[in-house]
C-alpha cells in the first residue's frame, strides 16, 4: 500500500469500514511513513472535534408535537377538498406555472375541474379586472375545491415563507384569524399583475383573503375597484361591500397593500376577525 | 351556494394516515439533527422538519414501499432546504483543493504535531466555533460529514441518500474534513490557541 492507496483508505480507516487485511497494511504503512500518519491524525481529529462538540440531540417535544399537529392539520384539509385532491394537485403541479395567463386573476391556485358560473350571479360588480369580481369567483372555486392553495399548511411561518420566497412585489401579510385554522396560500403573477391569496376555515366557514400592491388595485388600469370602495379606502382604510345577500366582503388598505376578504360569514363577525386587536398580522 | 362538506374520512385513508406515520415519524430525529446542523439554528430546523413531514405526506403515493424511507425523506428534506434557501444562494461556493492541500503541508512546514495540535485544539475550542466551522461548509462537504461524524450512517447509506457512488462519499467526506479542520486551525491561530512560530 503506497501513499496514495493510505490517503483513499484514511476515511474508511477512521470510521471503522476497513475489512481486517486492508487495515493491517494501512497501519503498516502508517509505522512506516511520518506524513501519511500525521494526515491520518489530522483527519482524526476533525472527526473527534465535530463528535465532541456537535451534539446528536433529540427533537424537542415543541417541535415534535408541532409536525404532529401540522400533519393532523393536514389530514382534515385533505379530507375538506376531498380524498383525491391532494393526489390531483401533485400530479398537475407542473401545470401550475402554466395558468399564470389564465383568465382569472388566481391563476396560481391550481385548477383542477371547470370553473362554476355560480359565482358571478352571485357578484353584483361584474368588471373583469374587478378585484371584488375575481375574488368572488376565486372564492366559489376555492369552496368546492376546484381551485387549491399552491401551498397548503396551517402555519402562518410556512406560508409566509411560500411567499417570501416568491418574485411579489409586495410585502404579503399573513392575518392571523383567532379561531380559524390557515389553510394555505398562493402567490399568481397574471401578465403583471401580482396578487397573494390566502384561504382560512374557521368551523364550517371558509375565509378567503386576497391581497394586492396598492397602486394595481387603486390606479384603475389593470385592476379596479368600485368609486365607493376607492373613496372608502382613501378615507378611512376600510370598505364592506353591501351588494350581496350571502357573502360578505371586506376591504382594507393596510401598508400599501389592498386585501379583499370574501366569507360566508357574518359581515360583523368578519369584521371582528379583521380589525385589530384580534387580527395579528405576519408581514412576510 | 354549494354547502361544505364535513370531512369524511375512509378506512383506507385512515390506514394511509397510521402507515405514514409508522414509516415515517420514527426518523424524525434523524431528520431532526441534519436539519439543525444544516439551517444552523432551530426555528429554521422546525420549518424544514415541518414542511419535509407535509411533503412526504402529500407526495406518500410517490413512496415504493420496501425501498429506504430514511433516504426517501433526507431527499425531501435536501430539496425542501435548497428551494428554501436558493433564494439566498446567490453562487454554490468554491473550493481551492490546492489551498487546502498547501494548508496541510504548511502545518508539516511548522513542525506541529498532530498530537500537540489535538491538544491544543481539545477543550480550548467553542462548540459554537466547531458549528460554525460546519455550517460554513459547502453543501456537499458538510452533508455526508453530518450524516458521517454527527448522525454516524454507514457509507453505503449515505451513497443511498445523496445518490452518488461510495467513492464520492468518502471523497466528500476526506475533503470536508479536511476543511473543516482548515477553518478550526485558522480559527485557533486567531484566537490564540495555537501561536504562530
Amino acid at each position: 500500500m503506497d501513499c496514495t492507496d493510505v490517503r483513499q483508505h484514511a476515511g474508511s480507516a477512521i470510521d471503522g469500514f476497513l475489512a481486517n487485511d486492508v487495515e493491517h497494511e494501512f497501519q503498516a504503512h502508517l509505522e512506516g511513513c511520518r506524513p501519511c500518519r500525521e494526515e491520518v491524525a489530522l483527519e482524526k481529529l476533525s472527526k473527534q472535534l465535530v463528535r465532541r462538540y456537535v451534539s446528536w440531540i433529540p427533537t424537542p417535544q415543541s417541535i415534535h408535537t408541532l409536525v404532529l399537529t401540522s400533519l393532523h392539520q393536514e389530514y382534515k384539509i385533505a379530507g375538506w377538498m376531498g380524498d383525491s385532491w391532494m393526489a390531483r394537485v401533485t400530479r398537475f403541479r407542473i401545470l401550475v406555472p402554466a395558468l399564470t395567463g389564465g383568465a382569472i386573476a388566481a391563476a396560481f391556485f391550481l385548477m383542477v375541474g371547470t370553473p362554476s358560473d355560480q359565482s358571478s350571479r352571485l357578484s353584483a360588480h361584474t368588471a373583469a379586472n374587478d378585484i371584488i369580481h375575481q375574488s368572488f369567483e376565486t372564492f366559489a372555486l376555492l369552496k368546492t375545491g376546484q381551485l387549491v392553495p399552491a401551498m397548503v399548511s396551517s402555519v402562518p411561518e410556512s406560508v409566509g415563507g411560500y411567499f417570501q420566497r416568491s418574485s411579489l412585489q409586495f410585502g404579503v401579510q399573513v392575518p392571523t384569524l383567532r379561531g380559524s385554522n390557515l389553510c394555505g396560500g398562493s402567490a399568481s403573477d397574471n401578465k403583471g399583475v401580482q396578487q397573494a391569496h390566502l384561504l382560512y376555515k374557521l368551523g364550517d366557514e371558509w375565509v378567503y383573503v386576497c391581497e394586492t400592491g396598492g397602486g394595481d388595485a387603486l390606479s384603475g388600469t389593470r385592476l379596479s375597484l368600485p368609486p365607493a370602495a376607492k373613496t372608502a379606502l382613501i378615507s378611512s382604510g376600510w370598505y364592506t361591500d353591501p351588494m350581496h345577500p350571502n357573502c360578505n366582503v371586506v376591504v382594507w388598505k393596510k401598508d400599501g397593500v389592498v386585501c379583499v376578504a370574501v366569507s360566508t360569514i357574518r359581515k360583523e363577525r368578519l369584521l371582528a376577525l379583521l380589525t385589530p386587536p384580534t387580527i395579528l398580522l405576519q408581514e412576510f | 351556494m354549494a354547502s361544505l362538506k364535513q370531512p369524511i374520512v375512509s378506512r383506507g385513508t385512515r390506514k394511509k394516515h397510521a402507515e405514514f406515520e409508522a414509516e415515517a415519524l420514527p426518523h424524525m430525529d434523524v431528520l431532526y439533527n441534519f436539519a439543525l446542523r444544516t439551517a444552523g439554528n432551530e426555528n429554521d430546523a422546525r420549518d424544514l422538519l415541518q414542511e419535509t413531514y407535509l411533503k412526504a405526506y402529500r407526495f406518500w403515493d410517490k413512496y415504493e414501499k420496501g425501498t429506504n424511507i430514511r433516504a426517501w425523506l433526507f431527499r425531501i428534506m435536501k430539496n425542501s432546504y435548497i428551494n428554501r434557501y436558493r433564494k439566498e444562494t446567490k453562487e454554490p461556493d468554491k473550493v481551492d483543493y490546492d489551498d487546502i492541500e498547501n494548508f496541510y503541508n504548511s502545518i508539516r512546514a511548522q513542525s506541529t504535531d498532530p498530537n500537540d495540535l489535538q491538544q491544543q485544539l481539545y477543550g480550548n475550542l467553542l462548540g459554537d466555533e466547531v458549528t460554525k466551522a460546519l455550517q460554513s461548509l459547502p453543501d456537499d462537504f458538510r452533508t455526508v460529514v453530518i450524516l458521517c461524524d454527527i448522525e454516524g450512517l454507514t457509507y453505503e447509506e449515505i451513497a443511498e441518500f445523496i445518490e452518488c457512488p461510495i467513492g464520492t462519499v468518502r471523497s466528500r467526506l476526506h475533503r470536508g474534513r479536511k476543511l473543516l479542520q482548515e477553518k478550526l486551525y485558522d480559527y485557533a491561530r486567531q484566537q490564540g490557541i495555537i501561536k504562530d512560530d
